[in-house]
């Protein structure tokens, strides 16, 4: 097994291979899908979770968590409106 | 001397960075102002005599790559009359400077009358005759209110000084005798960087230099190859908001990795602003580079060898490809920090996706420079123009298994530092009533960001009653500090004009909420400290790695004890319960656990 | 046996036929070198004790006696002045040995030690390489616990003017604290502006010696006056840190000579390059840091003043480091930021600039980009270079220097060490050379040159920083591994001479009894330029008045004492000043203080190039300073009369060494150093062999020995 982040895990196998938690080593998708679609989506004003955060209402923190353990596989700071960022990983190599 | 002499190699290549050293010394001792000499905010580099990096040095980077346009911009203008002995200078964005503060002072280098080379250095001189005083400008809707600007001129022809246009220059300047003093600081490391490499050249030979020079660059271009061919091919995105009066601005930046080949694409970013945070093609091209070489080739030489397998897209018109007469001013701590802070996200990104690389991978450290110049007459009589410099304090952000250092510097420049609070008040007609870390300020992560910090003055001494700033802010409604794999972003910054504070807070005052008065949150323009305000000022903390509640609950408690993570964010950010000063255990154990599930979706909700 | 250096004599009787000894103690070595005026020069050397050092010292000046034929309590108890050097101080630095510090600071700016104004601690002290590697920096651990700090309600201004009493009770409170609970040791106090007004930090000393009377306090008013609270926190802490250990060092060196019948002053070097009384100095060791090699400087200094040169550059050359000082118009240059590992500190100091290549640096490969490098990771003198046979495996400097044929396998160390080149030699060849694709001796040959060009490389850093042309300097080179590259990078320099001075071996004490006793005196003190003398002669003559009862308090006639001033000036709106000598008179009249200005000009613009200077500006004056000096007896110079060129009494033999200009292995004469007689001559290419060190001479360079038995290399 090798890691695609140090919340991510990646397994060879069948479509390419498989990206899965790091940590409880729930999988989550193939390779080639975008793993952020299979993953919990939280969405919070940062202002809210500490009052060192005096941001805009608009500054939302969006966290990606593992469905099963609920482990956060990686976060944005985002508008309501914008699109998750997307990443894919080329695993022929 | 062929490729296969690795000794002479090795001396000349070694000498070569000696060389900027030497020259960077002569700067900082030269100049007159805190920001060079004590932010070093500076960069001093060497070009081949086509104008492509050939070593660059360390200071502020992103300059490292616009400093070599400025070379082939007087190149091209210049063409057929650059004589031994001249020096030009350089300053306007839309050539390759990153805004009209930051001059580059370019010299041709000659040996025996044929030229071998270039040196490029740049201060943020003092003043550049803007709208607004220190050179940030939030007054200014075009270039055209951003003070004196050169596409090209020589200020030295010849080893003759040309004092008529320098005199010009100062001319246009609020603070000529410290931007004359910038000046002479700079010509001062040009002369030391041209002796030093014609004595090089004079022991070695030309033939070894430029053997040497082109080997250098071929060989950094050979092990970044090799370096991007370890890396796992892939796509990463990053998205900065950059805040200013009204809607944010967005930088979008997606990093594709294919094989060799880096490509950075801007597409997703947003129109240029009418305000002067935009920056130029060149300003983002810089911006881009600064975290890719401490990042990514920390141990090869930075050279025109590392911009081959590096592509940018940008499309014209955007915020970060703006164009003329866009007003820019603002750009080094606006677009292009964010330029910057999304290039190393998408870098840390890549890195981490290596099991190799991933000890490289960082969150963002400092994300928005505090952009504050102050203004008006001091305690001894004399009007002055500076910044306090905490900015250059920065803060670290999380790594790789590592916190974050509390207000620990930033990527881009490798050697920034703040000055002292005595230094200040020496110049300044101000008395702190504080400056330390900023508790909770770092973003909370398996590996917190480091603090950044807060500091607060009231008038002393002011002859006049007051003392003005400019300010410009970013980072205040969306942070920019962006956390990597889980971690929280850094707090954002802030800035507070208290106004008629109660009396007894003059000197009592610690704290922000000891400070009783009227409470102005500014961020954008020009204002004025009186006799009964004070200022105070909060900078951003680093971006966390991982996820919090995976966080050691002892390094968590530690961080309490020291006081640089409050009790309510230990218990609410990192599931950590507290009894007393010491770790309780079992209670972090189920809080954490609650916390987990409800993430998962299966509990009441965190 | 250390041979016997005649050719010194005494020219005052201030000592009254009395002994003077100097005895510095090093990392590796303790020296000694003792006179009577009147006499030669004895020399003892010892290995230094690190687990009390005080034992190393008795041991060098036992050796020391025995060359005199006589015993260790005879020669105290003859001996006037003990004058000592010690890396004691540093050595509790770098082995984070010191005590524990509560610190006391003003309310609101608890963390200026530990944020280190920023990165500037994440970087400082850091090479080039680390440095473009932020990822991987951190800032050294604090020398004070984040727990052991505790701020006070007060507030000094600029000007010196209390904005904010001090908080008595408040003060009370913090000290119980730190003392009950904390457990710390000693207390360092550092309040903002306490350099303009002393009376708080005092009032806090009376607190913490009325509750605790013994508790060891160090004041930042006292241990460093000078503006910037960062590194005058960081100076008071080092001093606290090093205080105990300090004082307890120079009490018990103090009680075992006396107990061995010494009953004269002991003296204590200072890094500034004067010596002061072992009390004063106990009281504040951070002035203690590198005060061997700064003695090292002043010893050449000194040697310079008989030899006519004034222009020097000294070079030191150890088993891990290679430092150089510079002497220029006759006068040692003042550090701009200090620093001892990691740690910034703000006290006079004079520069000493270091790089790893000593003779045990190791020689390795990058593994990135295949080329080669030289430390800054050392063996040490154990297990040392592969060659000594002592369990070194890696290839230092010393291995290659031995695969050049320039050391003697069978004399090094009197024969006490053979050396052993086969081992060497095939480790080098694997390691090194062929991944170099190179042949052994190439490859050797090789590192030899990048060795020495880094080494010039960093001369010229001091030199071209200062706005001076090392082609104008004499080059004087010292330490068990400076003459195998002196010769090399001399030339590659263009040094006007080379010298290896006779007494090389024992650099620093040999520096010790060539300082004065010297104390440094200075006023803040803020007028431009040009001056009014009214406004001036009144803090000259204060401190002049202090200095000179303090010498006349040491015992020094009016004949003996000596005030050298000089004034920090700076052009108007410039955050740096320059030291700039005041060569006017004192009092000081409108016409010296005019003169000041354009010495002031004139040293600016060797500095920083012909054209910046801006008169325009304005000039102010910030700092008066004094040295106050009481001269002490020297050994002296009578050197022997220049006998035959030739060379041929000296000649012990011949051996394949590499020669520069021949590019090649070629066999050569080797000569004995303590065969050769002033007035000889030898020529390169060749070596010529000391009992420690091996001093070569390249092809068309030649060697003299002078009436003062050093070596003198010329020929480039």
């Amino acid at each position: 097994m090798t890691q695609l982040s140090t919340s991510l895990s990646y397994a060879p196998g069948k479509d390419g291979g498989r990206i899965g938690c790091r940590r409880c080593g729930h999988e989550l998708c193939a390779v080639t899908e975008r793993w952020k679609d299979h993953a919990r989506i939280l969405e919070r004003p940062l202002r809210e979770l500490a009052a060192v955060y005096t941001t805009g209402p608009d500054a939302l923190l969006r966290e990606f968590a593992c469905p099963a353990c609920g482990l956060v596989l990686d976060s944005e700071v985002a508008r309501r409106d914008d699109p998750p960022l997307v990443e894919y990983f080329q695993m022929s190599r | 001397m062929t490729q296969d002499d690795p000794i002479t190699f090795e001396i000349i290549r070694h000498r070569l960075f000696r060389t900027i050293e030497e020259a960077v010394i002569t700067l900082k001792q030269v100049s007159g102002s805190a920001t060079t000499n004590e932010g070093h905010d500076l960069m001093v580099s060497l070009y081949t005599r086509d104008g492509d990096l050939l070593m660059g040095g360390v200071g502020f980077l992103h300059h490292l790559t616009s400093a070599a346009e400025a070379c082939k911009a007087i190149i091209r203008r210049f063409a057929g009359e650059v004589a031994p002995g001249d020096i030009y200078l350089l300053n306007d964005p839309y050539t390759a400077a990153l805004h009209t503060s930051d001059v580059y002072l370019v010299s041709p280098i000659h040996d025996r009358g044929e030229l071998v080379a270039w040196s490029a250095c740049f201060v943020h001189v003092n003043d550049i005759g803007a709208i607004n005083p220190g050179g940030f400008s939030p007054q200014a809707r075009d270039i055209f209110s951003e003070g004196f600007s050169s596409p090209g001129i020589r200020i030295v022809s010849r080893g003759r000084v040309c004092r008529d246009v320098i005199d010009t220059l100062l001319n246009m300047v609020r603070s000529p005798e410290m931007v004359a003093l910038d000046i002479r600081s700079m010509i001062a490391c040009n002369n030391v960087a041209r002796e030093r490499l014609l004595v090089l050249i004079d022991r070695y030979g030309r033939d070894a230099f430029e053997t040497v020079s082109t080997v250098l660059i071929r060989k950094s271009q050979q092990l970044l190859e090799e370096r991007l061919n370890a890396l796992p091919d892939g796509c990463w995105q990053a998205r900065q908001y950059m805040d200013v009066e009204g809607e944010p601005l967005i930088i979008m930046l997606t990093l594709r990795k294919i094989d060799t080949r880096l490509v950075f694409d801007f597409e997703g970013s947003s129109p240029q602003s009418k305000y002067g945070v935009n920056c130029t093609r060149w300003a983002a091209w810089g911006g881009l580079m600064a975290p890719v070489f401490p990042l990514l080739c920390h141990d090869i030489t930075w050279n025109e060898g590392l911009l081959r397998p590096i592509e940018m897209k940008a499309d014209p018109g955007l915020v970060v490809n703006c164009l003329r007469p866009a007003p820019v001013s603002i750009a080094t701590t606006a677009a292009v920090q964010a330029v910057n802070n999304a290039s190393l996200l998408c870098l840390s990104k890549m890195l981490a996706a290596s099991d190799r690389f991933r000890p490289e991978s960082t969150a963002v450290w400092h994300g928005s420079h505090l952009c504050l110049y102050q203004f008006g007459k001091n305690q001894h009589g004399h009007d002055i123009i500076g910044s306090t410099t905490e900015t250059f304090g920065g803060a670290g952000g999380g790594r790789y298994l590592r916190d974050g250092i509390d207000i620990g510097g930033e990527i881009p420049n490798p050697i920034s530092r703040m000055a002292n609070v005595e230094t200040n008040e020496a110049v300044m007609p101000i008395r702190y009533l504080f400056r330390r870390r900023l508790r909770d300020s770092g973003g909370a992560g398996r590996f917190r960001g480091g603090t950044g910090g807060e500091y607060a003055w009231v008038l002393h001494d002011a002859p006049e009653g007051r003392f003005g700033f400019v300010v410009s802010g970013k980072g205040i409604d969306f942070p920019m500090a962006h956390g990597l794999s889980g971690g929280y972003p850094g707090a954002p910054g802030r800035y507070v004009v208290i106004r008629d504070m109660d009396s007894g807070g003059n000197n009592a005052s610690k704290d922000l909420h000891d400070m009783n008065g009227r409470h102005e949150p500014v961020s954008w323009g020009v204002y004025e400290v009186g006799p009964r305000d004070a200022f105070y000022v909060r900078w951003n903390g680093g971006g966390g790695y991982g996820d919090p509640l995976e966080r050691e609950p002892e390094a968590v408690a530690r961080d309490v004890r020291e006081g640089t993570v409050s009790r309510d964010v230990a218990r609410n950010l990192y599931g950590v319960m507290m009894s007393g000063d010491v770790v309780d255990l079992p209670g972090t154990t189920a809080s954490r656990a609650a916390m987990q599930r409800a993430r998962a979706g299966r509990g009441e909700a965190a | 046996m250390p041979p016997v250096v005649k050719g010194f004599r005494a020219t005052q009787a201030r000592a009254g036929g009395r002994m003077v000894i100097g005895v510095d103690v090093g990392g590796t070595c303790t020296d000694c070198v003792m006179f009577r005026p009147g006499e030669g020069v004895h020399i003892g050397k010892a290995l230094s004790t690190p687990s009390n050092f005080e034992q190393g010292v008795l041991d060098a000046v036992s050796a020391a006696a025995k060359t005199a034929g006589t015993t260790l309590s005879k020669l105290l108890a003859e001996t006037d002045l003990f004058l000592h050097g010690s890396t004691v101080v540093d050595n509790v630095i770098l082995a984070r040995e010191g005590a524990r510090i509560g610190l006391i600071t003003t309310a609101g700016f608890e963390d200026t030690l530990l944020i280190t104004r920023g990165a500037y601690g994440r970087w400082a002290g850091l090479t080039e390489d680390r440095i473009k590697h932020p990822v991987d920096t951190d800032r050294p651990p604090p020398l004070v616990a984040a727990d052991c700090i505790r701020g006070v309600r007060e507030r000094v201004d600029w000007k010196g003017h209390i904005v904010e009493p001090l908080d008595f009770a408040q003060v009370r409170q913090a000290v119980r604290d730190l003392v009950e609970r904390g457990k710390i040791e000693t207390i360092a106090v550092s309040l903002l502006w306490s350099f303009r007004n002393k009376t708080h930090e005092h009032a806090v000393r009376d607190i913490v010696q009325d509750l605790y009377p013994g508790l060891h306090v160090s004041l930042s008013c006292e241990v460093a006056p000078v503006p910037g609270e960062y590194e005058r926190t960081s100076t008071t802490v080092i001093n606290a840190y090093a205080g105990e250990m300090a004082q307890a060092y120079l009490d018990n060196l103090s009680a075992k000579l006396s107990g061995d019948g010494f009953r004269g002053s002991l003296l204590v070097m200072q890094g500034y390059g004067g010596l002061v009384d072992a009390v004063d100095a106990a009281r504040r060791p951070v002035t203690m840091l590198e005060c061997g090699p700064v003695a090292g400087v002043v010893g050449s200094q000194q040697l310079g003043s008989r030899l006519g040169h004034t222009n020097i550059i000294a070079a030191d050359m150890g088993g891990t480091t290679f430092k150089v000082g510079i002497v220029q118009d006759g006068q040692l240059d003042y550090a701009r930021e200090p620093i001892v590992d990691r740690y910034h500190y703000s006290v006079p100091k004079i520069e000493i600039a270091s790089i790893g290549a000593g003779g045990g640096s190791i020689v390795h490969i990058d593994p990135l980009d295949g080329a080669p490098k030289i430390g800054p990771k050392s063996a040490g003198s154990r297990p040392g270079p592969i060659c000594y046979g002592l369990g070194g495996s890696e290839p230092t400097l010393t291995d290659v220097a031995g695969l050049l044929g320039y050391m003697d396998p069978g004399t090094f160390l009197g024969g006490s060490v053979p050396l052993d080149f086969e081992k060497a030699a095939a480790i080098f060849e694997s390691r090194i050379a062929r991944p170099l694709g190179l042949e052994t001796e190439k490859a050797a040959v090789g590192i030899y040159k990048i060795a020495a060009a880094q080494m010039a490389d960093l001369i010229r850093e001091v030199t071209i920083e200062r706005g001076l042309d090392p082609r104008d300097f004499a080059l004087y080179a010292f330490g068990g591994s400076g003459g195998l590259f002196a010769s090399k990078f001399a030339k590659d320099l263009g040094v006007c001479t080379l010298v290896i001075p006779a007494t090389a071996s024992v650099n620093c004490a040999f520096g010790l009894v060539s300082a004065d006793f010297a104390q440094d005196y200075s006023v803040a003190l803020s007028v431009a330029m040009p001056a009014p003398p009214e406004s001036i002669n009144p803090v000259m003559a204060q401190l002049r008045g202090d200095a000179a009862r303090k010498l006349f308090q040491s015992g020094f006639r009016a004949e003996e004492m000596r005030f050298d001033w000089s004034f920090d000036l700076r052009y108007r709106r410039q955050v740096h000043q320059l030291t700039t000598p005041y060569t006017g008179s004192d009092p000081p009249d409108s016409e010296s203080i005019a003169r000041l200005s354009d010495d002031f000009e004139a040293l600016y613009e060797r500095r920083y190039g012909k054209g910046s200077a801006y008169r325009h500006a304005g000039i102010e004056i910030t700092t008066v300073r004094l040295r106050a000096i009481g001269r002490l007896v020297r050994p002296a110079s009578d050197p022997e009369p220049l006998g035959s060129k030739d060379p041929s009494f000296a000649l012990s033999g011949r051996r394949r060494i590499y020669a520069d200009t021949a590019d090649a292995m070629i066999e050569a004469p080797i000569y004995d150093y303590g065969r050769l007689r002033p007035g000889m001559i030898v020529t390169g290419p060749t070596v010529i062999h000391t009992p420690i060190t091996t001093i070569v001479v390249q092809g068309e360079q030649s060697a003299r020995m002078d009436g003062y038995r050093n070596l003198v290399v010329e020929g480039w």
